[in-house]
């Protein structure tokens, strides 16, 4: 096996007396689809805001590409080739689907210290690219206001991509979605993923996307992890699904 | 591809007709009213500035500063004390202002924009209030509260005419390099960060950095603002950074707009025509305007310029916000 | 001096405390920055004035009535602004509820000044409040005895209906997390508006019963108000108790500052405010993000 491209070691996050995550042992293969499931408050969104940086404060070890993590902030993680999406979408709300997506490539390029709107023009082809990619560049103009959730979530999902990152962290990339819309978006997501050859760790609580997309899945549960292993053995695991029974599934 | 390539530039260029056609509106107003209304002109060109100085930070950086005031302040006393202090001709001291104003931005917004919401303003409200109990205790070198009065001839003994185009001229610039700010990348990243911190920094950039440099610009464009006012009177008080002109600017960004670009010009224009002319009808001018911001509030949370942009939309002109 | 210049800062604090204690109070259940605080208060000083006068000048049970009467209408204009105004806006931005306070500021000085008129009046002060007791050679008025004596009463008040009281376990309830009361089932709107009427009827009773010691004017409000942040700030916004111990600190050391760094007096509280908001700060880099 190669050297793992996310390795977590004896992760634990409190917020006061409660404890999120608690001994969290983890390792991620370059190029790997994977995909973490649980119950609620298991823990899964957590872990990626202690990856992304977003949730400082985590004691144990975060290795990203060999390089300890653990403390650093969300904007040097990006820098490193961390990209997420959020698990309620964040967006430029005011803003057209375009300066959104603008946004995202100057912020990652790190070319906006500059009053110069030549950075713009330099951009827009790429802009309008990325746009085409995820299928929002028919609404270029649009107010992201306007726009509904699910389209919110592909421009955000666009807008992680624009950093080119190694390690892509999708939280719950579908939730709010009808079926269709699920299966869409995440077939779109396998196929710029595969071709860029990108890693996924993504959140999710539809089984039947889970099993579709994921090449590995981690099941967590009360802030550890539960068990590893392919879509079929965990669909197999009757301690897997005593869990999801027991403890209800949303 | 085409259409939106120009959609994007057409926003960030600056549209000389509404140049022109402001300035035209101001000369006219200048020449054809005297003396008397250039004074007033001059009064709301300055306040325009320092207005929409504030409303950079909070329509597009979303920092709601308490303390604004304290930049107009410093615009004036670095002004004033280089004159008097250290003996700097007036033609150079100008740039002292806003240099001293943008300085100040610097330190105060380091620390402020550690906090957020509610928290930061109440930041920039001691920061405020700092510079003002300054400004007002250290007798031996700004004069406490009698102020500095009688360093120069005001208005550099231009007349009320000359002086209110020169205003303009400086005021028409500056918020032309406003704009060019704002729908610049770096506007862009601060607009970013004002409307989704966490989005902007999961995109790599550091928020705080960027408020700090938006808080900066603001202040700068405050300091001009002070410098200007302290040229137009010949003096400068302490008053000037106090919570007074720090709730007036606040109140004209609101009653002009939140959220458009115009939004500090409007206010500063209703704000000032409100205060110079609704004591000649009824005394009590405050009430006025307090009942006018709670309707402004309760029935029209964009101001001014979003009850103009409606309008525009109704007579179909569409037009630039 | 010293013991004489403690004893006043003392004084001082309970003074700003009774102030403060309003405005942290609305803020740690309704998130409502009320900038107008400082204008209750104000209003509070001037119904004192027309009031006092009615019940015979100068006896105390006169002026004690008359100051909770001015704090009771002024709770009750609380209550009336809160339900009018305030609670059309508590899903907006907080921007708008500061305004709305700020435009009520704008409205209570200028009917003030309508009313009133624009020159200074002074309330008369109880018979059994003037005079002074004289330790040695220090001279003590008797006056801002009572004010703290009036102050630990409703701070005696206030902490048993914190603790002791259904309403008090609501407020605690309701500060530490607004879901809460949705949960216990009990209505929100009605716990907004009697914590505002509360909280104004504070402010206006803190005004009463200052009134005789200095003068009462228009102008009064912004000290007043500056006064209270700074108070609610150094204690933790929300935070009653935080709000005691920090206007104890923050009136004993502008007593003191007076008698040895007269100049850095005013400047030392807002650096203190200043100091106390960064610290907070770096407890909590970063933020929950979702």
């Amino acid at each position: 096996m190669n050297q793992p491209i996310l390795s977590a070691k004896a992760v634990r996050k409190t917020f006061g007396k409660f404890v999120a995550l608690d001994n969290v042992t983890f390792d991620l293969q370059p190029k790997q689809r994977r995909a973490l499931i649980g119950p609620n408050g298991a823990g899964k969104s957590t872990f990626i805001g202690c990856v992304a940086g977003q949730i400082p404060g985590a004691e144990g070890q975060i290795l990203f590409k060999g390089e300890d993590v653990t403390k650093l902030q969300p904007s040097a993680l990006a820098k490193r080739g961390i990209s997420r999406t959020f698990q309620i979408s964040r967006t430029f709300l005011h803003m057209t689907v375009f300066e959104n997506m603008m946004s995202a490539f100057i912020m990652a390029r790190g070319s906006w210290p500059s009053l110069s709107t030549r950075v713009f023009s330099d951009l827009e082809d790429e802009v309008h690219a990325m746009l085409g990619n995820v299928g929002m560049d028919t609404r270029a103009n649009e107010t992201v206001e306007n726009i509904s959730l699910g389209d919110r979530k592909r421009l955000e999902f666009g807008m992680a991509l624009a950093a080119d990152p190694d390690l892509l962290l999708l939280d719950e990339p579908t939730a709010g979605m009808s079926i269709k819309e699920r299966h869409h978006l995440m077939d779109m997501v396998v196929e710029l993923v595969e071709s860029t050859g990108k890693t996924l760790l993504f959140v999710e609580h539809d089984i039947d996307v889970v099993f579709r997309v994921a090449e590995v899945v981690t099941v967590m549960v009360r802030g550890s992890v539960f068990v590893e292993g392919t879509p079929k053995e965990i669909a197999a695991n009757e301690e897997v699904q005593k869990v999801y029974l027991g403890e209800g599934d949303h | 591809m085409n259409s939106m390539k120009s959609d994007m530039k057409k926003k960030s260029e600056i549209d000389f007709r509404i140049v022109a056609l402001g300035a035209a509106v101001a000369l006219l107003v200048i020449f054809a009213g005297g003396a008397g209304m250039s004074l007033l002109a001059t009064e709301i060109l300055i306040m325009a500035l320092f207005a929409s100085s504030l409303n950079l930070l909070m329509s597009y950086g979303h920092m709601v500063s308490f303390g604004h005031a304290a930049y107009f302040g410093l615009g004036a006393y670095g002004f004033t004390l280089a004159i008097v202090r250290a003996d700097i001709p007036v033609g150079l001291a100008v740039f002292a202002g806003p240099i001293v104003a943008m300085i100040g931005g610097l330190i105060f917004g380091a620390l402020c924009v550690r906090l957020t919401e509610i928290y930061f303003a109440m930041l920039t409200l001691a920061c405020g209030q700092i510079t003002f109990t300054v400004l007002f205790q250290w007798y031996d070198f700004t004069g406490g509260d009698t102020g500095i009065t009688d360093f120069m001839t005001p208005r550099f003994g231009l007349s009320e005419q000359y002086f209110a185009v020169f205003t303009l001229t400086i005021v028409i610039l500056c918020l032309m390099f406003m704009w060019r700010v704002i729908h610049s990348p770096l506007g862009l990243a601060i607009r970013s960060v004002g409307q989704d911190r966490y989005r902007a920094e999961a995109s790599g950039l550091n928020p705080r950095q960027l408020q700090l440099i938006a808080f900066t610009i603001s202040a700068f464009l405050a300091g001009i603002a002070g410098t200007l006012f302290a040229v137009f009177h010949g003096n400068a008080f302490p008053d000037y950074a106090g919570l007074g002109f720090t709730l007036d600017s606040l109140i004209m960004v609101v009653l002009g707009g939140m959220k458009s670009f115009a939004g500090g010009i409007y206010g500063a224009i209703a704000y000032t025509l409100l205060k110079t002319y609704v004591p000649l009808v009824i005394q009590e001018w405050e009430l006025v305007v307090g009942l006018i911001l709670l309707f402004i509030v309760l029935a029209t949370p964009f101001g001014l310029a979003g009850g103009i942009k409606r309008l525009q939309t109704m007579l179909g002109m569409g037009g630039k916000p | 001096m010293f013991a004489v210049q403690l004893i006043n800062g003392l004084m001082e604090g309970m003074m700003l405390f009774l102030i403060a204690s309003g405005l942290t109070l609305v803020f740690g259940v309704s998130r409502i920055i009320n900038f107008a605080h400082g204008s209750l208060y104000m209003l509070g000083a001037f119904l004192a004035y027309q009031i006092v006068p009615i019940f015979a000048d100068g006896s105390l049970v006169g002026f004690a009535i008359a100051v909770i009467a001015a704090a009771l209408i002024v709770g009750l204009i609380g209550i009336i602004f809160e339900v009018l105004v305030l609670r059309r806006i508590y899903h907006t931005d907080e921007l708008m509820q500061l305004i709305i306070t700020i435009a009520l500021v704008f409205i209570i000085r200028d009917v003030v000044r309508m009313i009133w008129g624009a020159n200074s009046v002074t309330v008369q002060m109880p018979d059994a409040f003037i005079g002074a007791l004289i330790v040695g050679d220090n001279y003590f008025p008797i006056f801002p005895f009572m004010i703290f004596g009036a102050g630990l009463l409703v701070v005696m008040i206030m902490i048993g209906v914190i603790q002791f009281t259904r309403a008090g376990i609501l407020l605690r309830a309701a500060t530490d997390d607004r879901g809460m009361i949705a949960l216990l089932g009990i209505n929100e709107k009605l716990v907004f508006t009697s914590v505002f009427g509360v909280g104004s009827f504070l402010a206006a009773f803190a005004g009463g019963l200052q009134s005789p010691f200095g003068d009462v004017n228009y102008l009064m409000d912004e000290t007043v108000i500056v006064g209270a942040f700074i108070v609610c700030v150094i204690g933790g916004l929300g935070n009653l108790y935080g709000a005691l111990a920090a206007a104890m600190l923050v009136g004993v050391m502008n007593a003191l500052g007076v008698l040895y760094f007269p100049r850095l007096a005013m400047v030392m509280t807002f650096l203190i405010m200043a100091a106390v908001l960064i610290f907070r700060s770096l407890g909590r880099q970063g933020g929950g993000a979702r």
